[in-house]
């Protein structure tokens, strides 16, 4: 079947007559008879990755004729890729003025976004557990884990490490990746890359102001030679929020808050790459008011806030060891800080919770090319999270009863190993990844991918991936002075089973349609239960889900630039506890998004559609919405490019089902909310 | 952060019966998309576009001529790629001949110096890095090849419709001092004098 599959194929791409006439042959110049000689030569040609070798016995007239097909207008490189990725890039990014990572996997299929107007929480291929801080999906920034140590939380709204402007690339990676990236790598790996000082380069300034009482400034500032590349940024905003209406109860102690949504924070960056050295280093911190009153707090009390403070700093080395042999060496250290006070109904005052958690970690990765057919990528990875304090204390004019006061520490190692193998269009990806944890022990994940390239339009690729998260430090020893909460240091990894065909087909350059159909078995899931023996809650190791569905997606770009795209994702869920659907999850989500060139403008608009989730005692019913942006390609109003983004642009009442911090049902999401920045390069 | 709830049952399921056959539909459907797409996109294949670059790039080297002076006993390729898959043809080259000595290539980051190579390939580069690596070799005898028309390298490949084709600077070639076989000249798109 090979042979006859080269030999139609070839056929097809020969050109009938040389194109090139041959001035003066000489010996390393073959006759015009050299298709010929080509068409032999290719039909005994094995597989691929021994093409160069072979093709440089060639002569240049022989290579000057042979025809390269797949040229395309969307990145292809993902074709080959284990999983069904999507790519979002910088031009994207500030064509639709995207304000955080959320906003931006709010575009990707089969994802939606659901906020309690603190964080934003991703839903994947219909599960999301509420309030799980996103610990089921792993956060990377450059390659480096940025969820942090006690929660495990990837901080993707307001609460980001970066400014979206600072984001050249963002990949989502559906499916378990633990294979590969260890724990929390259970439905999928956000992969942030940021950009460069050279494609910064100069100084820019921006000014942003919104509705709400909202406003901001950031600088940044791009240096590149030949050997160096420096990109460093700050930046600041607030807003003082809307008044938030909870209706959707009878008790009379809800109704408007007013002023008490407010949001600040303030970030800084730097990035500094020279030769083969790259150093990073990112800050941010960001404090919120709460306006809904979560667990059993007052509400309309403005003490009520919540400070998240990150840090992030690594130093990175990539060599080419030897031919075919690139190694990756990194060091990094990472903090993270959360500072919550609560009002309580208390006599005296209120009650702080805090927790504080400090790591390090080296790394070194080979990627292995030097065997024929393979790539090969291997390594491992040491993480010391040498301060993971977890604090409650209830405050007031006597000294604080403190209800927690729980330090410690934690180690993790893990190797792993990963082969691409390439058998003429077929790509075998097997990887294994093996993990030691201080704190429960081992555990083994395997991964296979069986991607089919049939032609340069068409991929199919089969995939089964296992994955697992860690129980984190806060499920593991949280409790409150077993007044409510109890700890459990005894619980075990959550882990997932999946199974994924997707199917890939580039219709034309410019045209690009993709399907998925999965299912994903998550076993031994971590979720908070009442203890019936001392009426305490506690993580335990109970529920049992699984969830099938299909993703629909394509999309389209115009030779002028203009952009359409459409995805649609519809999944069953069913939970084995219970025998029931699971909660908080759409049965389906639909998204499509239209990107105009309209003179030295682009407009863009997002529409949205999220069907109908329930929670133990009521039901948010689907709803839909859209989002416009507007930018300026160059400078329209005192020198400056102008962006707008307009979120929930027909105010419509959206809302999310609460979890169970909350008194209520249901919060409202933001009504119209928009933001006009001004950028001035000087 | 204290209390967190578990996802947990709302309705009853619709009939696990219908779940079944959707299934069992699934899955047929799955395996007949797999099969009868494979049957008819099964006429064409990849071509592997980074291979016979490289392929082409080890051709021109065994035409240029470098100062005499200039060459040691291994001739030197740079490769100055963030991407492996741009890199990975060029491994496979190494230990061929060149003007009578060995090749040698080397992968490089893009922020590598390259003033030792005595020729480099700048492939997937930012314009300005391009420009400012060709800078930081300007007068000395490397032989510098880039993949975008343009970029102020000496011999530049593109992709014209379908093949790969290559456009020279003649002048750049001269003023470090290195020279290209006249028939080579001929092969290529445009000459630039």
């Amino acid at each position: 079947m090979c042979a006859l599959f080269r030999t139609i194929t070839f056929a097809v791409l020969l050109p009938s007559q040389p194109e090139f006439a041959v001035a003066q042959p000489a010996s390393r110049f073959a006759s015009s008879r050299s298709g010929v000689t080509l068409f032999a030569v290719l039909c005994l040609l094995g597989p691929d990755a021994g093409f160069a070798q072979d093709l440089s016995s060639l002569s240049l007239e022989e290579l000057l004729s042979v025809k390269v097909t797949g040229v395309s207008r969307f990145d292809q490189r993902s074709n080959e890729a284990p999983s069904a990725v999507t790519i979002i890039t910088r031009d994207q990014i500030r064509d639709h003025a995207w304000r955080s990572l959320g906003d931006m996997l709010d575009s990707v299929p089969g994802l939606f976004m659901t906020t309690d107007r603190v964080y934003g929480y991703l839903g994947v291929r219909g599960f999301l557990q509420p309030s799980d801080y996103n610990s089921n999906v792993l956060l990377l920034i450059d390659g480096i884990a940025a969820n942090d140590a006690i929660y495990n939380q990837a901080f993707l709204g307001n609460a980001g490490l970066l400014d979206t402007a600072l984001i050249e690339r963002v990949e989502f990676i559906p499916g378990p990746g633990s294979s590969v990236y260890g724990s929390n790598a259970i439905l999928g790996v956000i992969n942030v890359i940021t950009t460069t000082g050279r494609s910064e380069r100069g100084t820019t300034a921006e000014l942003s102001a919104g509705n709400h009482g909202s406003r901001g400034v950031s600088v940044r500032h791009g240096h590149a030679d030949d050997r160096q590349d420096l990109l460093v940024s700050a930046s600041a905003w607030r807003s003082d929020g809307e008044t938030v209406t909870l209706a959707d109860t009878d008790d009379a102690r809800f109704g408007r808050a007013r002023g008490l949504d407010h949001d600040r924070g303030k970030r800084f960056m730097a990035r500094y790459a020279w030769d083969e050295f790259t150093l990073l280093g990112a800050y941010s911190e960001r404090t919120k008011g709460y306006a809904t009153a979560p667990y059993g707090t007052v509400f309309g009390d403005p003490r009520t806030v919540a400070r998240d403070t990150q840090a992030l700093i690594a130093l990175t080395h990539r060599t080419e060891w030897q031919p075919g042999l690139n190694l990756q060496t990194r060091a990094s250290f990472g903090s993270a800080r959360y500072k919550a006070k609560w009002a309580f109904p208390l006599p005296d005052g209120t009650n702080r919770d805090d927790s504080d958690s400090r790591w390090w970690g080296v790394e070194v990765q080979a990627t292995d090319t030097r065997f024929e057919h393979h790539t090969l990528v291997y390594g491992a990875e040491y993480r010391d999270e040498f301060r993971l304090r977890q604090h409650n204390a209830d405050l007031g004019p006597e000294p604080d009863e403190v209800r927690l006061d729980d330090s410690r520490s934690a180690r993790h190692l893990g190797v792993y190993a990963q082969d691409e193998w390439r058998i003429d269009n077929w790509r075998i990806n097997a990887g294994l990844r093996i993990d030691h944890y201080s704190s429960f022990g081992s555990t083994v994940n395997p991964r296979l991918g069986i991607i089919h390239l049939i032609s340069p339009r068409t991929t199919v690729k089969y995939l089964f991936g296992s994955a697992y998260r860690a129980p984190n430090v806060y499920e593991m020893h949280y409790h409150d002075g077993n007044d409510t909460m109890k700890a459990n240091p005894d619980l075990d990894p959550e882990r997932v089973r999946s199974l994924e065909l997707a199917l890939e087909h580039h219709f034309d350059s410019d045209w690009r349609a993709a399907g998925s159909l999965f299912r994903n078995q998550i076993r031994k899931l971590i979720v908070q239960r009442l203890d019936p023996e001392d009426g305490l809650l506690a993580y335990q190791n109970l529920g049992r889900t699984s969830v099938r569905g299909v993703t629909l997606s394509a999309s389209r770009i115009w030779s002028d630039g203009t952009r359409l795209s459409f995805s649609s994702s519809w999944q069953a869920t069913h939970d084995s506890e219970s025998g029931q659907r699971l909660t908080h999850s759409p049965r389906h989500v639909a998204k499509a998004d239209v990107s105009v060139p309209l003179g030295n403008w682009r407009a863009t608009l997002e529409a949205r559609y999220l069907g109908a989730r329930t929670t133990p005692d009521s039901r948010v019913s689907a709803q839909s919405w859209a989002n416009l942006a507007l930018v300026s390609i160059d400078p329209v109003a005192a020198g400056a490019r102008v962006s707008l983004r307009v979120n929930n642009l027909f105010d419509r009442d959206l809302a999310d089902p609460a979890s169970e911090e909350f008194a209520h049902d249901r919060l409202p999401r933001e009504g119209r909310t928009a933001w006009v920045t001004l950028a001035w390069r000087l | 952060m204290a209390v967190v709830s578990a996802p947990s049952p709302a309705r009853p399921p619709r009939g696990s019966r219908k779940l079944g056959a959707a299934r069992r539909f699934l899955g047929k459907w799955a395996l007949l998309a797999w099969v009868g797409i494979a049957g008819l996109a099964g006429a064409q294949t990849l071509s592997d576009v980074h291979g016979l670059r490289a392929a082409m790039i080890y051709n021109l080297m065994l035409f240029v001529d470098w100062p005499a002076e200039s060459l040691k006993d291994t001739v030197t390729l740079c490769v100055i790629t963030d991407d492996p898959d741009v890199s990975r043809p060029f491994a496979e080259l190494a230990g061929k001949t060149v003007r009578s000595k060995t090749l040698m290539t080397q992968r490089r980051a893009p922020l590598a110096k390259i003033d030792d190579c005595d020729a480099v390939f700048l492939s997937g580069l930012d314009e300005s890095l391009l420009a400012d690596k060709l800078a930081s070799v300007a007068g000395l005898p490397v032989l510098t090849l880039a993949s975008s028309p343009g970029s102020g390298a000496m011999i530049d490949l593109a992709l014209a419709g379908e093949r790969i084709v290559f456009d020279v600077s003649a002048t750049r070639l001269r003023s470090a001092g290195l020279s290209l076989a006249s028939r080579v000249m001929q092969l290529a798109r445009k000459v630039h004098h």
